[in-house]
């Protein structure tokens, strides 16, 4: 039986890579949470995309029995992605906690995410239990990374945990500070019903489930339930806890972790909202949570035009998931009809991007990730403007501001110079920088925001032998002079290649452009020039030369069965491109901008 | 009813070569035909292609490789006769026996005497540079006199097997093999590009730049070379690399490109039969253990179709559209006008006296096309 003071809810707040869903697992196998013999490894990543990549990004919840000195304990852990994308989700299941574990690689240290999250979860008022982890790796310096987390983050790690998750090192010894460090959550059984939203994913048989943190109150199986913000009212069909699979119970009460199902089909943000009763409900929501704001926009457009219901149905169904994303029907003259998505982020729309292709089975046009920009147009009006193709023509335009953000960069110190020369070709200007230790810098700058999504963060991994890290968050619009460089296949235009970038990079841009298409247009059978231009002024030019030789010469009885296979893959090579005119473009072009550093 | 056997054995593996080949030193030779025979009754009874009563007639029967002149004359009179057990022969059946100039048993005569009517000769080039980059063992002379005494022992009917892109050959060591060749008089020739083959030695030698290849405007260059040589010679360029005396198109490689059944026998052989696509086990022992297995993959209507179409295209001739439509049940130009017009511009296609053909200037590229038939 669950008592007041028994429950700990806490979360685990961790840079990429430093060992995260490791931990995370290790626990619910020394809790007995889940067998060994059915675990797969990282329980928590269920999302094959998460798997494959290591990280984190849809947040899902674990209850935990452990018992320590005869007395039972409830240790609800709420996984939190570990994305600079995911900032917001973030927030969301650090307010459903009192306590987050933070977990430092032995070895590499704070990393300016983590930083960010710690930051945040200190705000939130919670009570922060340092884990250094990968303690038996050769580079392993815990002492160092003591140091670091005081000089750095500023809280005391003198009872740091030395753990090594895949050791199965120092698990216990987490449980114990679990329960002996984390306050235990405010109980408020007699009010009404306020339940945090933390997230939601789209179940195809009992619709929308919510996961909940029971703030006041409490909530049972049949009741009447009203979504605070969203204003819709449903009847709770099932409930429960998380082991980590869904556990049905008859009710939920202040303090609990949870899962509540009430055949909710329709799509709504329903994340960062408060359920409260029907009957004797509040009136007053729980505070803090705010709307994720897209920061980034590209174009998706189905391969096939066919495919166009499809893509929007997935889009939607991914947006029951994953409330942040959002999307609104756009055409381009080159690409048909598609959308205009929002995300959070690069990595945020690459993922979406990658699920559409292998969970909804749609082969995918997206365009090169734009930022909003604001036109000031000569009649006095402000355009917010997301794609390039509709920037509006030079004459009617007085002045085009973009956003910016603050970066801070973490960087070992023999690479400062590197991503200081990368920071000011990204146009960046400098704004200081700090001493983490005596191998590491803080770096400060700020950096119009289309650069970042464009290769930024590629390139400052790659300029540092991976080993800085990043954070950014948005300072402010800032006026720029930005023209719209234009892209022309066989002398037409291509809406969706346009792109829009400052008036000293054009001509490079152009040039770097028009070659990185040279190298992803495909030979057809007829010669194909592609041309970089502003306006009418044509800034590079190159061609496609025609196909010459692309023949099966012998062929055979023997051999039938193999050239056909052949000529089948060149097939489907063609059917993930899109027919331009008589061009055919492979997706890749349309990302070409990002990848002209290559 | 046309009939391929496979004969695996060759004296020596040659660097481009990614066929199914056994080294005759390592023997495996016997029992070969016992097996190849077993196979022939079991496929029969199990195909159920030869009606109990009556027989039909044989069209062709191509004994490749490998090297099947590697096999005695006495060996290959077995299949001969076991195949003319269930067929029979008439004017027109195509007898043909693969075979390299110096890898022959016995002499041709005894080939002849046997019943085969045709010999297809694998020549690849009259250079003996270009012959020793390409590891084959024999050396121009030898080829030359090799197909004179085919001649000699009244070969009627041989076909000459070119090869052009070949390693360090230029535009004029080619013209010279197409001289020598036409100076033997022989009544085909088949001239093939040479095509680096994945995970053989010659794949290794070209990445290593070992081998300088010819690029491709050269490599095209040649192929137009090869079929205005022949052409102004008198032969019929009747598929994209086969080339005829009048009356000596090859009759088993054309059913081929007509989408026709073939009945195919040996280790790593390729057939087609009441639909089915076909192939035995890559490995002479397992096939000898059991001549049937192997993979087997039936072929939907629109597959048919659609082979009718990606092969027949191979031929100069084209496909016959009404024929094709009353035969798959379908409107042509409904279907795949669209690819047509696509390449309109190009000059691609060709549409004369009911047939679709390609325009010689687009056989180089016409994977492009051809793949567009595929849905």
């Amino acid at each position: 039986m669950t008592t007041d003071s028994n429950i700990r809810n806490f979360c685990i707040i961790a840079h990429i890579d430093h060992g995260k869903s490791t931990l995370a697992d290790r626990m619910l196998e020394f809790t007995k949470t889940i067998d060994k013999r059915v675990m797969k490894d990282q329980f928590l990543d269920t999302l094959e995309l998460e798997q494959e990549r290591g990280i984190t990004i849809k947040l899902q919840a674990a209850r935990m029995d452990y018992e320590l000195n005869g007395q039972p304990y409830v240790l609800n852990l709420i996984d939190t992605p570990g994305h600079v994308d995911f900032s917001y989700e973030v927030s969301r299941s650090l307010q459903a906690c009192e306590g987050a574990l933070l977990i430092v690689d032995a070895a590499q240290g704070v990393e300016a995410q983590t930083l960010a999250n710690v930051y945040m979860a200190i705000e939130n008022n919670l009570e922060i239990i340092p884990v250094i982890n990968k303690i038996d790796l050769p580079a392993a310096d815990p002492e160092r990374v003591k140091n670091e987390i005081e000089e750095v983050i500023g809280i005391d790690a003198s009872n740091a945990i030395l753990a090594s998750a895949k050791s199965g090192i120092g698990i216990e010894d987490i449980l114990t500070a679990l329960v002996e460090r984390v306050p235990p959550p405010k109980i408020k059984k007699e009010k009404p019903l306020r339940a945090l939203v933390f997230d939601s994913y789209f179940d195809p048989y009992l619709g929308i489930i919510a996961y909940v943190r029971i703030v006041d109150g409490e909530i049972k199986r049949g009741e009447k339930i009203r979504f605070m913000a969203n204003k819709k009212t449903y009847d709770v069909t099932e409930l429960g806890i998380m082991k980590p699979t869904r556990n049905p119970q008859d009710k939920l009460v202040s303090g609990e972790v949870g899962y509540i199902a009430a055949s909710i089909k329709e799509m709504g943000y329903f994340v960062g909202d408060t359920i409260t009763t029907v009957e004797k409900g509040t009136l007053e929501a729980l505070p803090g949570y705010k709307k994720a704001v897209p920061m980034v926009f590209c174009g998706m457009y189905p391969v096939d035009n066919d495919d166009y219901e499809d893509l929007k149905d997935s889009l939607e169904k991914l947006k029951l998931n994953d409330a942040s994303i959002t999307f609104e029907p756009e055409s381009s003259e080159a690409l048909g009809h598609g959308f205009r998505c929002g995300f959070l982020g690069l990595l945020h729309m690459e993922i979406i991007q990658e699920r559409l292709e292998r969970e909804y089975d749609i082969s995918l046009i997206t365009t090169a990730p734009s930022v909003v920009y604001k036109v000031h147009t000569t009649k006095g009006d402000i355009l917010f403007v997301d794609n390039p193709a509709h920037l509006p023509d030079p004459q009617l335009r007085e002045y085009i501001e973009e956003p910016f953000v603050k970066v801070d960069v973490f960087v070992p110190k023999e690479f400062v110079g590197n991503l200081m020369d990368l920071s000011q070709e990204r146009r960046g200007e400098f704004l200081g920088m700090d001493y983490i230790d005596e191998h590491r810098v803080n770096l400060h700058y700020e950096i119009p925001l289309n650069e970042i999504v464009t290769d930024y963060y590629d390139q400052l991994k790659s300029r540092s032998k991976g080993y800085a890290s990043m954070d950014y968050n948005f300072s402010r619009y800032k006026r720029s002079q930005l023209v719209k460089l234009d892209v022309l296949v066989t002398g037409e235009p291509v809406d969706a290649l346009s792109t829009i970038v400052h008036t000293d990079k054009a001509r490079a841009v152009g040039l770097a452009l028009t070659q990185k298409l040279k190298e992803i247009i495909p030979r057809q059978m007829f010669e194909i020039p592609i041309q970089a231009a502003i306006g009418g002024k044509i800034l590079a030019r190159t061609n496609v030369s025609a196909m010459r030789k692309n023949v099966l010469d012998k062929c055979y009885g023997g051999d039938i069965s193999r050239k056909r296979k052949l000529l089948e893959k060149q097939k489907k090579g063609k059917k993930r491109m899109k027919s331009v005119g008589r061009v055919e473009i492979p997706q890749e072009a349309f990302m070409a901008v990002l990848k002209l550093s290559e | 009813m046309f009939i391929y056997t496979h004969v695996p054995f060759c004296l020596s593996h040659c660097i481009y070569c990614d066929f199914y080949v056994q080294l005759e030193k390592y023997g495996g030779k016997t029992g070969f035909m016992d097996s190849l025979l077993n196979e022939f009754t079991q496929r029969l009874k199990m195909q159920q292609v030869i009606p109990a009563e009556g027989h039909h007639a044989l069209d062709s029967l191509y004994v490749g490789g490998g090297t099947p002149s590697l096999l005695q004359a006495s060996e290959l009179r077995r299949l001969i006769q076991a195949v003319l057990k269930y067929t029979e022969l008439t004017a027109l059946s195509e007898l043909t026996l693969e075979a390299n100039p110096g890898a022959m048993k016995d002499s041709p005569e005894r080939y002849l005497d046997i019943g085969f009517n045709r010999v297809s000769v694998g020549v690849q080039s009259f250079n003996n540079t270009e012959l020793r980059r390409l590891s084959r063992i024999h050396r121009a002379e030898d080829a030359v006199v090799f197909i004179k005494n085919l001649k000699t022992a009244g070969f009627e009917n041989i076909s000459i097997d070119l090869m052009y892109g070949l390693p360090d050959q230029t535009l004029d060591s080619w013209r010279q093999t197409l001289e020598q060749t036409l100076k033997l008089d022989v009544s085909h020739v088949s001239m093939y590009g040479l095509k680096v083959e994945e995970g053989t030695p010659l794949e290794r030698l070209v990445a290593m730049g070992a081998y300088p290849m010819p690029n491709e405007e050269t490599h095209v260059a040649m192929y137009f070379e090869g079929i205005t040589m022949l052409k102004s010679a008198g032969f019929e360029h009747y598929e994209f690399s086969n080339f005829a005396r009048s009356g000596c198109v090859s009759r088993h490689n054309l059913n081929y490109w007509d989408n026709g059944e073939f009945l195919a026998l040996g280790p790593s052989a390729h057939g087609y039969m009441n639909e089915v696509r076909y192939e035995t086990v890559r490995d002479l022992a397992g096939w000898k253990t059991n001549p049937l297995a192997g993979t087997r993959h039936k072929c939907s209507p629109k597959e048919q179709l659609e082979n009718a179409l990606i092969f027949g295209l191979r031929k100069r001739k084209g496909v016959h559209i009404t024929e094709l439509e009353m035969r798959h049940q379908i409107n042509f130009h409904e279907r795949y006008g669209h690819i047509l017009k696509k390449y309109e511009a190009e000059n691609c296609f060709h549409l004369k006296d009911g047939y679709l053909r390609l325009n010689l200037s687009a056989i180089p590229v016409s994977n492009a096309l051809l793949a567009e038939f595929l849905d």
